[in-house]
């Protein structure tokens, strides 16, 4: 009898017939991401000692510091939302339309143009920084063509600065974009916008109302795959921004390999996490079932 | 027929030399077998024989426990040193090196502390990483009785310098002046203000923003200490106050913190670069016009920055250490490193072996050493390094 609940509890509570699929992943999650993440969690309440060695000494303390008055970490949370959503704004801007043009006009070729955007993605983050770093510099390609063609006197200053740094995220992160988009609007059923066209909407209308709610999913995947690697990076605004504006990626760098201090670089980790998480589930429930598929 | 032959073959005289022969074959390759490969004989005696007149082997001890050890890890800066000081080595003790690069030293102390056991034998340190690394105990101490050429060749004051009380831990291999570099193509080196401090935390104007400071809490905020008159590893308010404003002023005219902006410095892009002097002979042969760089040491003294060898506990072979260090130790080799580099040494005998245009990047004005200060503790622990920590925050806002 008693075996029999006991099997009943294994079989229909737990699931166990799933163990064999979901059973490996669940283990490799639980060890290398929610242990890590608990460990750093656990850390961000302990203090440190002169030499940066860990104490077990329980506090919030590193949470205050973070909010104290004129918290330069707190300003740099903001300060990256704000880099973040310029650069989700911008992949969108340009990712939806080239992904529709794709959809639309790609014809034979759409699977040479989707290759096109995703072959940058294929080669390393840093090179693909460098590249850009020799297309944007003094003297660089832009700079010299312009000087060359006598649009500009003297060259324009954009490596090195914060826009620099948003241009850096975008080029880095737009195959990011077009590709969920790209799925969403492939996915949209053609004989609903030739019904619209038989109900007389125009191409405005038939846009707003069947295409663009059609393909929230795949805007919300982008915005997910998009927003949240470019809130907390922190190579781009070295590399690109010259070191001179920090965002929280940077701090946490900062915190946890020059000063090393554990216990306020996993305070600010905890935090920065806590927010990606809260964007996801707002992306989430913006954009429904449709924009984890995306990302899928 | 012939297996008659054959039959008659085994049966005969034959049978019984081919016996004897084979006996005579096995017995001294089961011998062999039995005790193992011959000892090479003599190789302490071949490298004893092939060290230079004037310079000293390390002893028989070290020599074989470095040559059974096989290989010899490194942990160091990349692509500075010349290679051929790491092929000589291999050749002359047979040890394969087995070499790493940090990207910087924070990152390479970081890999020690969360891993006391991180397997090298070598490791390059800085005074600061060398603190840490004592405190934590991770360092076997230098057996001097293993080094002579060090012994003999180190300038003494080196052997009792701040870094390391006792000369207990390290060996000095290269100081480094933590200065400022002009691009002569674009400042006129004649500027009054050159080569003090003055010239790079006043002359905003003169370099219109074509400056680049080192991306080193430390080392920034030490100068602009030192270009006030204080101590760079000061801990008072007051002080570091000023030194706040001084670079906060100067946060305009800074294009980037970089510690090694190799590619903007060949691209002229960068007209003034704080940071080790040095290293800017090298990219300056790189300029196709020539070296456009000038090396400014100024008067009010600067960071020195010794860059000292280690022997971490996690490593299997301390040894081979040592005959590396005594190896590096012999004058045509530390010659080759300094020519290479043109850092600064301490070394006694090369003197006649530093190239004219190495001399000249090497060589800072008589007696300017005393007036650079080597970072402590006061700077990187406890409230020096909470001050400094919020003015480099400051900056970067």
């Amino acid at each position: 009898m008693a075996n029999g609940r006991v099997r009943k509890f294994l079989t229909k509570k737990l699931n166990l017939s799933a163990f064999p699929v979901v059973g490996p992943i669940s283990i490799w999650i639980l060890l290398f991401v929610l242990m890590p993440l608990a460990v750093i969690f656990i850390i961000s309440f302990l203090g440190r000692d002169i030499k940066g060695s860990i104490v077990p000494s329980f506090s919030l303390d590193n949470y205050r510091l973070l909010f104290s008055e004129g918290s330069e970490y707190a300003k740099s949370i903001l300060r990256s939302i704000l880099f973040a959503f310029a650069t989700n704004a911008a992949c969108l801007i340009i990712g939806y339309p080239m992904a529709y043009w794709i959809v639309k006009y790609g014809g034979k070729i759409k699977p040479f143009l989707l290759l096109l955007v995703i072959v940058p993605s294929w080669s390393c983050y840093v090179v693909r920084i460098y590249a850009l770093k020799q297309l944007i510099g003094y003297p660089g390609i832009i700079n010299n063509f312009l000087l060359n063609i006598g649009l500009v006197s003297s060259p324009i200053e954009i490596l090195y600065t914060p826009h620099a740094v948003i241009l850096g995220l975008i080029y880095i992160w737009l195959p990011f974009m077009v590709l969920p988009i790209y799925a969403s609007l492939e996915g949209i059923d053609p004989s609903l916008l030739e019904a619209s066209v038989d109900l007389g909407a125009t191409p405005a209308e038939r846009f707003l109302t069947i295409t663009l709610p059609l393909s929230k999913g795949g805007i919300f995947g982008g915005t997910i795959l998009t927003f949240i690697p470019a809130f907390g990076d922190w190579i781009v605004p070295l590399l690109l921004g010259g070191n001179k504006v920090w965002m929280a990626g940077t701090y946490i760098a900062h915190y946890f390999i020059v000063m090393g201090d554990l216990p306020l670089g996993s305070s600010m980790t905890v935090f920065l996490t806590t927010a990606i998480v809260l964007m996801i589930y707002i992306c989430i429930k913006l954009g429904g079932e449709q924009a984890i598929e995306r990302i899928l | 027929m012939f297996i008659r032959q054959e039959k008659h073959f085994l049966k005969g005289k034959w049978a019984i030399c081919t016996l004897i022969v084979g006996i005579l074959i096995l017995f001294p390759a089961l011998t062999i077998i039995a005790e193992g490969p011959p000892e090479e004989e003599g190789i302490y005696e071949k490298y004893v024989a092939s060290v230079p007149q004037g310079c000293k082997p390390v002893p028989r001890e070290c020599f074989e426990q470095a040559v059974a050890g096989k290989t010899f890890a490194m942990y160091d800066w990349a692509a500075w040193w010349p290679e051929e000081l790491y092929e000589g080595f291999s050749k002359t003790f047979g040890i394969e090196i087995v070499r790493d690069n940090y990207p910087d030293l924070d990152t390479a102390l970081a890999k020690f502390r969360l891993n006391p056991k991180t397997p090298y034998d070598y490791f390059l340190a800085n005074p600061k990483s060398l603190w840490y690394l004592k405190e934590d105990e991770i360092l076997h101490e230098v057996n001097h009785d293993w080094i002579p050429n060090a012994n003999r060749y180190m300038a003494e004051d080196i052997k009792n310098a701040s870094w390391d009380p006792g000369y207990r831990y390290t060996v000095l291999t290269t100081l480094g002046f933590d200065a400022y570099v002009i691009n002569t193509n674009f400042i006129d080196k004649n500027d009054s203000r050159i080569p003090s401090w003055e010239f790079l935390f006043e002359g905003g104007e003169a370099y219109q923003g074509k400056l680049v400071m080192r991306n080193e809490m430390n080392r920034v905020i030490g100068n602009a200490l030192k270009y006030l008159g204080y101590s760079l590893n000061s801990t008072s308010e007051k002080e570091l106050a000023e030194a706040k404003k001084v670079l906060l002023r100067l946060k305009p005219y800074i294009m980037a913190f970089d510690s090694w902006p190799k590619r903007a410095v060949l691209a002229q892009e960068v007209w003034v670069v704080e940071g080790i002097v040095h290293d800017y002979l090298y990219l300056g042969g790189l300029i196709p016009e020539g070296n456009p760089f000038f090396a400014a040491y100024p008067p009010e003294g600067c960071l020195l920055s010794p860059m000292l060898i280690t022997i971490p506990k996690g490593g299997g072979n301390p040894a081979a250490t040592h005959c590396f260090i005594n190896y590096l130790y012999r004058p045509e080799n530390f010659a080759k490193l300094i020519n290479t580099t043109a850092y600064g040494h301490g070394h006694t005998a090369i003197d006649d072996l530093i190239t004219e245009d190495v001399e000249k990047w090497m060589t800072p004005p008589e007696g300017y050493r005393k007036k650079c200060e080597v970072l402590n503790t006061d700077s990187f622990t406890g409230k020096g390094e909470k001050l400094r920590a919020d003015i480099w925050q400051e900056l970067k806002k």
